[in-house]
């Protein structure tokens, strides 16, 4: 959204050229995001989880975030946000989703079996849905005050 | 006495279930959600979204980081003691062994109980059991 509105204040009266800037940005945004996600699953992952322990590690996203919130908060533009979004979700493909699946270990087969595919299927599609529903029902409550 | 076992076994896969949500749910896909939302109730002012957002992002981060203490601590609890969430549900649909129709239970108490310490005795005392 920022990107789209920085290109369309760059480009005014053309919307088709700044189409295509927000399509090439975007384009480079996932080629940087998967070139250092495909880096740190290849030489990181493994040596930090083993350094820091699956806690650390479980914690290490987190604090990120709550750095990456607090220097965008500080800087607001949108280089500081390609930046930070760049490192957030390199950190969540390379270094969260592992951790989350090593969660699984200390469970049986039949836990991994039922838990996991309930979560996969339901779980996520559910928290979706619950914040969709409460998303309508906030919009629905200011219509009716309003 | 079946019908408390049958209870037992319902609260455990409740909690197992539980505690796998929490771990996958509540740290990925709630926040994800939140943030669409947050994303769609400021699509009219970019600055807008930057300053709220990024509030509503650092306290989400607060949250996050409780969960992901909790995880972890839970994890490595059951690591270290050797504890396999889930193993009861299994032992119990066992044969009964040597008449001892709770032999599984005896199994899950003592490990929960060898929990603190750190050193899993349950083999042992289970060992000892059977003899």
């Amino acid at each position: 959204m920022l990107a789209k509105s920085k290109f369309e204040s760059d480009f005014p009266g053309d919307p088709l050229a700044a189409t295509e800037a927000f399509t090439q940005f975007m384009g480079f945004f996932g080629q940087a995001t998967n070139m250092l996600s495909f880096c740190l699953s290849l030489l990181g992952t493994s040596a930090v989880i083993r350094t820091l322990g699956l806690k650390t590690t479980l914690l290490l996203f987190p604090t990120l975030l709550l750095g990456a919130g607090a220097i965008v908060y500080l800087y607001p533009s949108l280089e500081m946000v390609f930046v930070m979004m760049l490192a957030l979700k390199a950190l969540s493909y390379a270094l969260n989703n592992p951790c989350k699946e090593l969660l699984y270990q200390p469970t049986s087969k039949a836990v991994k079996f039922k838990a996991k595919s309930w979560i996969d299927i339901f779980g996520q599609r559910g928290a979706k849905v619950s914040i969709v529903l409460f998303y309508e029902g906030q919009k629905l409550i200011v219509c009716v005050h309003y | 006495m079946t019908c408390w076992c049958l209870r037992q076994d319902l609260i455990c896969i409740v909690l197992i279930v539980l505690f796998c949500t929490c771990a996958q749910t509540t740290t990925t896909k709630h926040p994800q959600a939140l943030g669409s939302v947050v994303t769609a109730s400021y699509a009219d002012s970019a600055q807008m979204l930057l300053s709220n957002g990024m509030v509503i992002s650092m306290g989400l981060s607060g949250g996050l980081l409780y969960v992901s203490h909790w995880i972890g601590g839970k994890f490595d609890l059951y690591t270290s003691s050797g504890y396999v969430v889930g193993q009861e549900e299994e032992d119990s649909t066992l044969a009964p062994v040597h008449g001892k129709k709770h032999l599984s239970r005896v199994y899950i108490s003592t490990s929960l109980c060898d929990l603190h310490s750190g050193a899993p005795k349950s083999f042992q005392i289970l060992a000892s059991l059977q003899q």
